[in-house]
């Protein structure tokens, strides 16, 4: 992955920073290094408050970093540097988590205003993600339901063909029906087209069958990031006797719960440990789980030592707060 | 880059191909008005403001006409000069025409400036329109560009209606009446009702991107507006130099003549040592005009004729303001985006 040059990336991250509220504000988001490659469909994973909608709202050119620089199809955005944002627009679909949408305009207005703003826009595409919610066009924005929104302001994202479409907690206002059509419709069209998807979730296993990255964040810092079956593949589920002594490999995770251990380690190496330790491939969401388990000890362990969390020099900047 | 390609030619997709035959297949010159882009979006959100704006001026027009029509044709149909035809347009004029056209820019600024871009900030749409293909300084152009149209074409047909009538009807009438420079008339007149107007939109809109909320920025550009004319008001004598108003000599003194509709701004009485005093000092105690001293008269004054070059300093003044308010406004817009 290394060897990947600039644009071979839709998403990259380096020393990725946001605080909000100014120069003493709270980090949303800090010491953050990724990279999506072009054409993934990522799966922005974490819990409530982790930072999600903070790497959306960068990513969709809301607003600018704080710190390091975010960048898009290797056109960086920095604290100062507005990099080519009027360019990049074009290429980028944003769904916010709040769904804002003009409440006085109808179904078709909101449509028209895609197709009136953006040149690369698909009514028919959009007439697809909507025809599943069996929405009236000329119904109100306000008077539809939370779920019609959401789909309303999917139709909007996705009709504008957008090179990277970033979905903030798309499926949340869906009931599982839709939520399966839904997600059928938008994965085929961003495979027909190579799109490079970025999707959150705070449930972990929503999104398990249809990512094939993730990217795992823990109050604000980047827990896990890379291919699904890579990082599977680098980890395994072993368990055995407590009091043998544990196999290679970095425990993400360690239980001992009788005279049993069990856990997920890092490791590199496929070979089998010694006996009688068994060892299985790790779902998805045994990974995740593990990993935001561990952070969530390591976080609290960092608490109660003192020790600082942010070690890096804060450089101090005069942004907005937005 | 990308937004150039806006107004270029619609890529074949099945919306915009739908669109494109649309517009192309009739061009008459009496094609309706079929705007696009961002042009489309500021029209579609400024079309109850405008409906608003346009039936209330018609309606002012209307009663303007009316009124015009009713007084001349039963009054000045017995005589063209009574003094009752006089006293019902003037009052006409100055109780309900002018302090309706003296409030308007204040509802203009409160109720379509205001809530322009707060309401944006308040339904998070800020952030749906920066997604679009278009830069967030050409959303902000048009967005404020077509209100702003809007309330200039309707404000200015008001005005020149109002203006007209108030010439004809009342001042131009001998002696005349209801002067220019009058409190509620000035701003009645002319450029000021399209100069506020203006004024009193940038500034609301300053107000709602700085405030965001709209709660706040409507009550905040109502006193803002308000402020703002009366300072200018009190400020206004100072736009132009004044004009000595030249005297007359009677047979027994030397008395200043008010020319016709102009603004006397002070005066007084030439000592016998050519030096001026202004009126007040006669209220001081000295004596001024009695059978023993009949001093000269002086006066300095606005003639009529400064009203379009003062208003035209106002417009101007107004313009800077509203420019400060915009380029703040501008600058965060493009500040707080990429």
């Amino acid at each position: 992955m290394e060897k990947l040059t600039d644009d071979q990336f839709a998403v990259q991250a380096v020393g990725l920073g946001k605080r909000f509220g100014g120069a003493t504000g709270p980090w949303a988001l800090r010491h953050c290094d990724f990279a999506v490659p072009t054409g993934r469909i990522c799966g922005v994973m974490g819990p409530n408050g982790a930072g999600k909608s903070t790497l959306f709202a960068l990513a969709a050119m809301l607003c600018a970093p704080s710190e390091g620089e975010l960048r898009l199809f290797g056109s960086p955005l920095t604290p100062d540097g507005r990099g080519d944002g009027d360019g990049l627009r074009a290429r980028i679909g944003f769904a916010a988590q709040d769904k804002p949408l003009y409440r006085s305009f109808t179904v078709a207005d909101t449509l028209r205003m895609g197709r009136e703003l953006n040149p690369s826009w698909n009514q028919a595409l959009a007439e697809r993600v909507l025809r599943l919610a069996e929405l009236k066009q000329d119904a109100k924005v306000g008077s539809l339901s939370g779920g019609q929104r959401s789909r309303l302001a999917l139709a909007l994202a996705i009709g504008k063909q957008p090179e990277l479409l970033l979905l903030d907690e798309p499926l949340a206002d869906l009931d599982p029906l839709v939520r399966h059509d839904l997600l059928g419709v938008l994965l085929s069209d961003a495979a027909d087209r190579g799109t490079t998807v970025l999707i959150s979730s705070h449930t972990l296993t929503e999104l398990e069958e249809v990512v094939d990255h993730v990217l795992l964040l823990h109050s604000g810092r980047v827990r896990l990031a890379g291919g699904v079956d890579e990082l599977l593949d680098a980890h395994r589920l072993v368990s055995g006797p407590a009091d043998l002594e544990r196999p290679p490999g970095e425990a993400v995770e360690w239980r001992v719960t009788g005279r049993r251990a069990t856990g997920l380690l890092h490791h590199p190496d496929p070979a089998p440990p010694p006996a009688p330790w068994t060892q299985e491939r790790p779902r998805l969401d045994e990974l995740l789980l593990a990993h935001l388990r561990g952070a969530a000890a390591g976080h609290a362990q960092n608490a109660d030592t003192g020790a600082p969390t942010t070690d890096r020099p804060s450089p101090v900047t005069s942004e907005a707060a937005s | 880059m990308s937004t150039a390609q806006l107004s270029g030619p619609a890529p074949a997709s099945p919306g915009t191909a739908e669109a494109g035959a649309d517009s192309s297949g009739r061009r008459s010159p009496l094609r309706p008005f079929r705007p696009s882009g961002l042009t489309w979006l500021a029209w579609r959100q400024s079309r109850t403001a405008a409906r608003t704006l346009g039936a209330t001026v018609l309606l002012a027009v209307l009663v303007l006409l009316v009124g015009h029509f009713v007084f001349r044709s039963t009054l000045g149909a017995i005589d063209p000069d009574s003094a009752l035809l006089r006293i019902g347009l003037l009052a006409h004029f100055t109780d309900q025409v002018e302090p309706a056209i003296f409030v308007l820019p204040v509802l203009i600024g409160m109720f379509i400036g205001a809530p322009l871009l707060s309401q944006e900030h308040e339904q998070g749409t800020i952030r749906l329109v920066r997604v679009q293909s278009v830069s967030p300084t050409r959303w902000l152009r048009t967005r404020l560009a077509v209100p702003a149209l809007l309330v200039l074409v309707s404000v200015g047909a008001l005005a020149a209606v109002s203006t007209s009538l108030w010439y004809w009807d009342v001042y131009r009438l001998d002696p005349p009446s209801d002067p220019a420079f009058q409190g509620m008339t000035y701003p009645a007149l002319g450029l000021a009702p399209v100069a506020w107007s203006l004024y009193a939109l940038a500034v609301g809109a300053a107000i709602g991107q700085f405030l965001r909320r709209t709660v706040l920025a409507v009550p905040v550009t109502g006193v803002v507006v308000g402020l703002s004319q009366v300072l200018v008001h009190a400020v206004r004598v100072h736009f132009l130099p004044l004009t000595d108003a030249p005297s007359w000599k009677t047979s027994w003194s030397m008395q200043f003549v008010q020319p016709s509709g102009s603004w006397v701004v002070e005066g007084g009485y030439v000592l016998p040592d050519g030096s001026r005093v202004a009126n007040t000092v006669c209220l001081a105690g000295m004596d001024c005009n009695s059978r023993t001293t009949l001093y000269p008269t002086w006066a300095r004054v606005h003639p009529v004729s400064h009203l379009l070059p003062m208003q035209l300093v106002e417009t101007a003044l107004l313009a800077a303001v509203a420019g400060v308010a915009l380029y703040l406004t501008f600058r965060r817009v493009a500040r707080t985006a990429l």
